[in-house]
């Protein structure tokens, strides 16, 4: 039973100082005003790396030729693999955001790229992101040529790894500082809350 | 714990899937980290195959006896049963969709009435 509360100090906005301070206005320029994570909250203990790891998020999502709706699905699936409540609000709120319908965010929660809009070539990093995540010494020259065929770059195939590196990193954080989901997700948070309470009952 | 079936012993490993549904087990050991990455990939094609699929888990470090006899030489091993037969089997870790190709023909082949 992991109870409720954090395990590590979170501070409100209105009371960060200094490099905290630093952070939080980075992530508000960034995402808008009161959209400062729970998860970046927790990274304010030691806000250099917080710092370094929003930039890190912001290239990744921003930069590259990769969809974000491929990016956020991916990190969708990892969530539910690692077992990350928070993690599945969170980038299921992003994928509704960038106008996923339900259907497709409970595809990306099953594996099941097919069940997406994607293009081919999406639907193929897709599938590499799970098996790469799964074992990576699995990966075979034939899952490359499947990539390759379909126009996937050098740096394509960089940015979805990164993906990968991305979503398991922060779902381990998440989940070890056992860090809530913030106010202003929107997707199944219903069920985010009715998990939270038969976990701590 | 993955909350599959477990068939680790031979008494319950026979009966299970000697059973009409169509049978996936999973051999496994408790220090192997990619058969536990398996389990979300079986969790999600096991969704909505409720009555249809069995998805079941044995444990070769406690039973070697039954992992000889099986041939198991690399972990995970996933073997599909039906009727008490073997149907295929599969090494190494799989995604929601290698599994989907594998079973689909199967679970929706002729010889399969669910």
């Amino acid at each position: 039973m992991q109870g409720f509360e954090p395990f590590i100090e979170l501070v409100d906005v209105n009371d960060a100082t200094g490099d905290r301070k630093s952070l939080y206005d980075d992530l508000e320029r960034v995402r808008g005003k009161g959209r400062v994570s729970n998860l970046f909250k927790a990274y304010g203990a030691f806000p250099e790396l917080g710092i370094a790891n929003f930039k890190r998020l912001t290239v990744l999502l921003s930069r590259g030729t990769l969809s974000e709706k491929l990016k956020e699905a991916v990190m969708t699936a990892l969530a539910v693999i690692n077992h990350c409540d928070y993690c599945v609000s969170f980038h299921g709120s992003q994928l509704q955001s960038l106008g996923s319908s339900d259907q497709e965010i409970a595809a990306a929660r099953e594996f099941d790229a097919e069940q997406i809009e994607f293009s081919p070539k999406e639907k193929a990093l897709f599938e590499y992101a799970m098996k790469a995540n799964g074992d990576a010494h699995s990966i075979t020259p034939e899952d490359i040529r499947i990539c390759r065929e379909l126009g996937t770059t050098d740096a394509e195939f960089v940015e979805i790894l990164e993906t990968v590196n991305t979503g398991n990193a922060f779902n381990t954080f998440a989940g070890a500082l056992n860090i809530g989901a913030d106010d202003f997700l929107t997707y199944a948070m219903d069920e985010y809350h009715e998990k939270k309470a038969a976990a701590n009952s | 714990m993955s909350g599959f079936q477990d068939v680790t012993q031979t008494q319950v490993f026979n009966k299970v899937i000697a059973g009409p549904l169509l049978t996936i087990v999973k051999f496994q050991s408790e220090l192997c980290v990619i058969c536990r990455k398996l389990d979300p990939m079986l969790y999600a094609v096991g969704k909505g195959f409720e009555t249809s699929l069995l998805i079941c888990e044995a444990d070769v470090e406690e039973n070697t006896a039954l992992a000889d006899r099986l041939n198991i030489r690399s972990l995970p091993t996933l073997i599909m049963f039906k009727s008490g037969a073997e149907k295929g089997r599969l090494q190494g870790f799989q995604t929601a969709r290698m599994l989907r190709n594998w079973i689909s023909p199967i679970l929706n082949g002729p010889d399969n009435e669910y």
